[in-house]
């Protein structure tokens, strides 16, 4: 396992493949659950408390994996593949269940 | 103020995806302009970020209405399909935004994996952006089909 990225951008790139995923999840949970959409409209608009759990997630989690020395423990192709494949179900995922929806 | 900020996050958003194209561009070039990657990521951070401010305005302040015309148009499905989508696969483009900054402080010169990484996030903005543009056109044609259509009926009943 070969890594010659910073912590910092490991951890940041590993916070952004979470943070999009937690976008799905976000998505999943207050579209099939009226008390969590009920419990988002509560902080204001559910799609500002959307984003803003989202950004903490990217900020907080991207803060703690850099401190963490994460960039032992991940490879630089495997950060690249996680933040492809976060993109692609992540983004992906949203379509879909919309879709479904429909 | 409503078609300002439509339109104003319509062009913040083709700019940022634009910079985004630049910054890949920049990374395939014989010789890489290091500052230049990183100057052009931040203005693609700004750029989405501005996006995520002028749109989501416009979306919280003033969609309820266009919503209405499309759920009761011929084309409902822009709303329940591509809005729905639209609005929460922008937080993709606007997260890989923040951290392409941080992707292109690495060494670009002399790390074959941060220009990668730097190259793919930029990358993954376009490909990401392009599917909000899309659902975005999508929406607007929504609301021209409503509109379209409660004019026909108006006229129907005048004459």
């Amino acid at each position: 396992m070969t890594n010659d990225l910073s912590h910092r951008a490991t951890g940041f790139g590993a916070a952004a493949a979470a943070a999009i995923i937690v976008n799905l999840l976000l998505v999943l949970a207050k579209e099939t659950s009226p008390a969590v959409m009920a419990g988002m409209n509560g902080l204001g608009h559910h799609w500002v408390t959307h984003g803003a759990v989202v950004l903490l997630v990217f900020v907080g989690l991207g803060l703690g994996l850099a401190r963490g020395g994460i960039a032992a423990k991940v490879s630089a192709a495997g950060l690249t593949r996680a933040l492809i494949a976060a993109a692609a179900i992540g983004g992906g995922g949203i379509v879909a269940f919309y879709g479904y929806l429909c | 103020m409503k078609d300002i900020l439509l339109a104003a996050h319509e062009i913040v958003g083709v700019l940022g995806m634009l910079a985004a194209t630049w910054v890949v561009a920049e990374l395939r070039a014989p010789r890489i302009d290091q500052q230049t990657v990183r100057r052009v990521s931040m203005l693609v951070a700004h750029l989405i970020g501005g996006v995520c401010l002028l749109g989501g305005i416009w979306y919280v302040a003033y969609y309820a209405a266009d919503r209405g015309i499309i759920l009761h148009g011929p084309w409902p499905v822009a709303h329940r399909l591509f809005m729905e989508s639209k609005e929460h696969l922008f937080f993709v483009p606007l997260v890989l935004a923040f951290f392409l900054p941080i992707a292109s402080r690495e060494n670009l010169l002399a790390s074959a994996a941060a220009r990668k990484l730097t190259a793919i996030t930029a990358a993954l903005i376009v490909i990401t952006s392009l599917a909000v543009e899309g659902g975005g056109i999508a929406v607007g044609l929504g609301t021209k089909a409503g509109l379209t259509q409660a004019a026909a009926t108006a006229a129907g009943k005048g004459g």
